[in-house]
């Protein structure tokens, strides 16, 4: 549904996002997790075609948003850090506003409006104006918005940043009514809102991706060893001896002779591998471990959940 | 056209739930106001002879005279009220809603200006009492004042076009109020170098003179170069917007 393909953006010559490709599938909730500053603002402007990328493309339903917005533009829902709301607007106003932005046709709109209001629970402040209202409801007028138009893909950028923890699980609670029907990519910087929304994670730091896997394979990166390897001479047999040796966990074949592979770190499997490597002769170039950047990672996200009140 | 029509309904709303509306249309009520109970004080001073000399009654008198008013209250309102058009949604974070939604930059600043012509349509319907009580001494001669508003409203909407502008260029609504008038002033002075050169160059100062063209409207006289001209100041400042926005500085 959003493939994103070497997406890079360049501030002068301060490099914020680098190389960055993922792809969503339709009905999947992606967690692109990363701690501040780490380029999931950016990335997210140029998906939703607000910023232009330096390089690479994005696609929403294979349309490239640099060539085509508008149409890309009318299947997203956007919301973004800081909710984008008036302030001197009534809620009602400010939706019926979002509606004729974002096309919806006139005959559906008040169902439309009345769904979004439900859904994000906006029923008793609707008549009431935006600027009045705390911090948690701006950001669910903020959600309101972005739902209205039944967008197939729904992007929220840091969509509980700033609520308490009441409020934050109620956010989470109507993200995930709405799985299944949409396609979301929700940006964090905290780990356990991944695990308990996501279906997927991609994870990325200083601008690069360090790690994109499926929410069990993240959890579970306490007891593996991620490395990368890299052969002169690339065979499917040489795949096939990788796979038998046992203790890998997971490998994916990049490009010709480049792996990654998530290692067990019981039973000395990277001594195994590199042994086997050396000895097949395919010519061994590179074997490295991609556990430091992935840690680094870690220990700047946010890992425990706030329980002040 | 529909996209535009939301833009504008949300403009006007919002310029009425904030007191930003009502501020700029009394300080214009006031100024035009004075303007005008000053032009029928001074008239009414006038003595016969000075009438019959000068043809004037007092039709061509007050209207002649509450002109240079209405346009000085123009050009003093009507910046305060596009200020804020551009800079405000950029600074709230807004712009990111009105860019990433499926219309055009065209569309947004059509919007936008549709917005304010309204309240300067507003502001000068609302002086019209004041040229009924005209009715009372003279026959106020109404294809004349058409014509006047006219010149009126087309002055008003190049202001508004070069405030819209100048809200484009900043996210600080007094630094954008500050970049209009040295766009505006120009325009409005270049009058006084008249004269001042030969030839071409002078065709071009007096074409370009915005007070002459509005001058000549308000003595209920349709000119074409008037209308070409405020026109094109429109087209020209409301293209250069679309392409600031269009920019990478926007975003
Ligand atoms: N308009 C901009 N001009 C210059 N640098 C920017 C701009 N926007 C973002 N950056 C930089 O890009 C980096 C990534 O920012 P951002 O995408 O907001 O990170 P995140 O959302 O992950 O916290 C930051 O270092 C930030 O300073
Ligand atoms: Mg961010």
């Amino acid at each position: 549904m959003v493939n994103v393909d070497k997406l890079s953006k360049a501030y002068g010559n301060r490099v914020c996002v680098w190389d960055v490709s993922f792809d969503v599938a339709r009905g999947e909730i992606l967690g692109f997790l990363g701690p501040n500053g780490a380029g999931k603002t950016t990335t997210m402007r140029m998906i939703t075609g607000f910023i232009p990328p330096s390089a690479g493309t994005a696609r929403v339903a294979g349309v490239d948003v640099t060539k085509d917005p508008l149409s890309v533009q009318s299947r997203i829902g956007y919301l973004c850090e800081a909710p984008p709301i008036y302030r001197e607007m009534v809620v009602k106003s400010y939706l019926k506003f979002v509606a004729g932005l974002k096309r919806v046709p006139r005959a559906k709109q008040k169902v439309a409006l009345e769904r979004a209001i439900e859904l994000c629970g906006l029923e008793h402040v609707q008549n009431r104006v935006i600027g009045n209202l705390s911090k948690g409801y701006r950001q669910r007028v903020g959600l309101a918005q972005a739902i209205l138009p039944e967008p197939e893909v729904l992007i929220l950028d840091e969509p509980t940043s700033g609520l308490d923890p009441l409020q934050i699980m109620e956010i989470r609670q109507r993200i995930r009514e709405l799985s299944g029907e949409q396609t979301v990519i929700l940006s964090t910087h905290i780990l356990p809102e991944v695990t308990a929304i996501c279906t997927r994670v991609v994870i990325i730091n200083e601008g690069q991706i360090v790690a994109q896997d499926s929410i069990d394979g993240i959890t579970a990166g306490g007891a593996s060893d991620n490395v990368k390897v890299k052969v002169a001479r690339d065979s499917d047999d040489l795949a096939q001896r990788i796979k038998a040796l046992g203790g890998i966990q997971r490998m994916v074949r990049g490009e010709p002779g480049v792996y990654q592979l998530k290692l067990d770190r019981e039973g000395e499997v990277r001594e195994r591998l590199s042994g086997m490597l050396v000895e097949s002769g395919a010519g061994l170039i590179e074997l490295s471990p991609e556990r430091e950047t992935l840690e680094d990672v870690f220990r700047n996200l946010v890992t425990e959940e706030d329980t002040a009140a | 056209m529909s996209s535009i029509l939301n833009l504008t309904r949300r403009e006007i709303y919002s310029y009425f739930v904030s007191p930003i509306a009502y501020t700029v249309i009394i300080m214009f009520l006031l100024i035009v106001g004075l303007g005008f109970f000053f032009s029928v004080f001074l008239y009414s001073s006038l003595n016969d002879t000075a009438i019959a000399e000068g043809n004037q009654n007092i039709r061509t008198y007050v209207i002649q005279f509450m002109s240079f008013w209405v346009n000085l209250a123009l050009m003093l309102a009507l910046p305060a009220l596009s200020m804020r058009v551009l800079s405000e949604e950029r600074k709230n974070g807004t712009a990111e809603l009105l860019m990433t939604s499926p219309i055009t930059t065209t569309q947004l600043v059509l919007g936008k200006f549709l917005g304010t012509l309204a309240i300067l349509a507003l502001m000068l319907l609302l002086t019209l009492p004041l040229l009924i009580t005209i009715d009372f001494w003279a026959d106020p001669e109404w294809p004349a004042l058409g014509a006047a508003y006219l010149g009126y409203f087309l002055f008003g909407a190049v202001i508004l076009a070069i405030g819209l502008f100048a809200s484009s260029l900043t996210e600080n609504q007094i630094v954008a109020l500050l970049m209009t008038y040295p766009m505006l002033l120009p325009l409005w002075l270049s009058e006084l170098l008249l004269g001042r050169f030969s030839g071409w160059a002078n065709q071009v100062v007096g074409a370009l003179s915005l007070r002459n063209a509005s001058l000549t409207m308000s003595l209920g006289v349709i000119e074409s170069h008037a209308i070409v001209l405020a026109c094109g100041l429109m087209f020209l400042f409301l293209f250069l917007c679309v392409q600031v926005i269009d920019s990478a500085r926007w975003r």
